[in-house]
């Protein structure tokens, strides 16, 4: 048994508070409207409903067009695990079921948190995610996920 | 090749909607292909399990599935499915004929409310709807002891409407349509043929439970009975015989499922009865599996168990015995020996492998009993979606 020194403790309290000040940057993944959709927030389920293709509108009857983040983005990973809690091949399993009886096609995917807020910042009815630290004026953040 | 499907696709476009030449057209495909080899009692007695006999074959398993859509306009589209299957009776090239398994244009009423017309898989079980597309299901295909009816699809309408009831998601499909289908020497139509299911999702489970029923004609078994059927109508009067004679005949059928996908852990099981008004098919045919999956990241290993039941048809009831017990012997064991026929029971290990995105490797041991005669079955396939 070896006994810990203040020594031996201190390197591995620089890493760990490293560590949090990374995590602290990475605050959290918003979940972004245009302006337009006049929604103020939303939950989980509504979101697992519009972006598994189980309404095509808000729960307030506007129309929604959600769209992802590019594969192996950060905030896909996020919001997928968080939100609709399924990795990439649930996913493309679950989508394969109703491509292929007519009863529906995934978001498209639109590239990275800036794409994102570009294009849900210009077109109407649209929803998306983009890391919380990259929300601005031109989008409407209605929820964040941690 | 995805290129050419997509020519393909617009020009289909174009010969039907030439002003709509530039609307979006969506092309997906699924390919499975695979390979095996079965042993034991029944392909020693010439049998096959799943299409496989003693020797490596590959041909069995593989598939492959074309769908084009286009919207039509606001809420009208056109979908079409087209499907070549190693499977499908016939000689050398005729096996990878090609099926429409879908074929219909639907009208969104609202975001509730969908109306179908054309050709569209029947929603007679849990996995109906994407039977074909491996990539969908653990398996390297659904337990045959349940998935047994020897058609899939209906020539019909349907109205399918979904809602929230709370946290639930519910969706009712309500059918009517026919059938005709079978093998070149078996067969048959279906007409009257209705149904509805009613699917209810709550995050990690789905509940379903389906009800269908059609009036039945087997063509090429009625001939088969022919001989008995007058035989009997010949001794015992007139209509005796009327169980040999499938001829509009009134079968209904029942289904039951859930689906548990509790973290990693997955549990699926099925139970269907099929009902029949007269014989000499079974009057009641009883069929359920059980399924268990755990996913280790890209593997997910899983066990199945189904088994299926008939109970012979009662052909002699009503029939005086002293006349011609021959021929009642006769008729008994053509009944029981169709009955039997359908019974058996399979255990199912295997493994799933997510080798890729949009592909998966497959490997299944099946160890099946059949009329009360052994067999196993080691199977491979691998699933992508385009």
């Amino acid at each position: 048994m070896t006994t810990f020194s203040f020594k031996t403790i201190k390197p591995l309290l620089i890493v760990l508070s490293m560590a949090f000040i990374t995590n602290l940057s990475h605050a959290g993944v918003a979940i972004i409207v245009n302006p337009g959709v006049g929604i103020d927030s939303i939950t989980d389920k509504d979101l697992q409903r519009i972006f598994l293709g189980k309404t095509k509108n808000f729960p307030n009857g506007t129309s929604a067009v959600p769209v992802n983040q590019n594969v192996g983005e950060a905030a896909r990973d996020t919001f997928n695990a968080k939100v609709l809690n399924k990795d990439e091949a649930q996913l493309k399993s679950y989508w394969s079921r109703l491509i292929f009886t007519g009863k529906g096609t995934p978001p498209k995917d639109e590239g990275n948190d800036d794409a994102v807020k570009n294009l849900v910042a210009n077109n109407p009815n649209t929803i998306g995610y983009i890391d919380s630290s990259k929300v601005d004026g031109s989008v409407k953040s209605v929820l964040t996920i941690d | 090749m995805a290129r050419s499907l997509k020519k393909m696709g617009l020009l289909f476009a174009t010969c039907l909607f030439p002003t709509l030449v530039f609307a979006q057209v969506t092309i997906n495909g699924f390919v499975s292909a695979g390979g095996g080899t079965a042993d034991g009692d029944i392909v020693d007695a010439g049998g096959n399990i799943d299409g496989y006999d003693d020797d490596w074959t590959f041909s069995a398993d593989n598939i492959l599935g074309i769908q084009i859509s286009s919207p039509l306009g606001d809420n009208l589209s056109a979908t079409g499915q087209i499907v070549a299957d190693g499977l499908t009776e016939g000689e050398g090239d005729e096996k990878y004929d090609a099926e429409v398994s879908w074929a219909y244009i639907s009208y969104t009423f609202n975001d509730q409310v969908t109306g179908r017309v054309g050709r569209f898989r029947a929603p007679l079980y849990l996995y109906s709807d994407y039977l074909d597309v491996g990539y969908a299901y653990h398996w390297i295909r659904p337990p045959g002891e349940v998935y047994s009816l020897p058609f899939s699809s209906v020539d019909g309408i349907d109205v399918v409407y979904n809602s929230f009831l709370g946290d639930w998601d519910s969706t009712v499909q309500v059918y009517a349509g026919s059938v005709d289908d079978g093998t070149d020497d078996n067969e048959f139509e279906m007409r009257n043929f209705v149904g509805v299911a009613w699917t209810l999702g709550y995050d990690w489970l789905t509940l379903r439970a389906s009800y269908h029923e059609a009036d039945l004609t087997f063509i090429d078994l009625n001939e088969q009975f022919e001989t008995l059927a007058t035989g009997l109508d010949a001794v015992f009067g007139a209509g005796a015989g009327d169980d040999f004679n499938i001829t509009e005949e009134h079968f209904y059928f029942i289904e039951f499922a859930a689906k548990a996908e509790v973290g990693d852990l997955l549990f699926v099981s099925e139970y269907t009865s099929l009902n029949a008004d007269s014989g000499p098919l079974s009057e009641e045919s009883e069929s359920w599996y059980a399924s268990v999956a755990y996913r280790f990241g890209a593997f997910t290993p899983h066990f199945t168990y189904s088994e299926t039941n008939n109970d012979p048809f009662p052909v002699t009831s009503g029939l005086p015995t002293g006349v011609n017990d021959g021929l009642l012997a006769t008729a008994n064991a053509t009944a029981e020996g169709v009955a039997a026929n359908g019974d058996g029971e399979t255990s199912i290990l295997g493994v799933r492998w997510d080798f890729a995105p949009s592909a998966a490797f497959k490997l299944e041991y099946h160890d099946v009993e059949a009329n009360e005669v052994d067999g196993d079955l080691i199977n491979f396939v691998f699933d992508i979606v385009f």
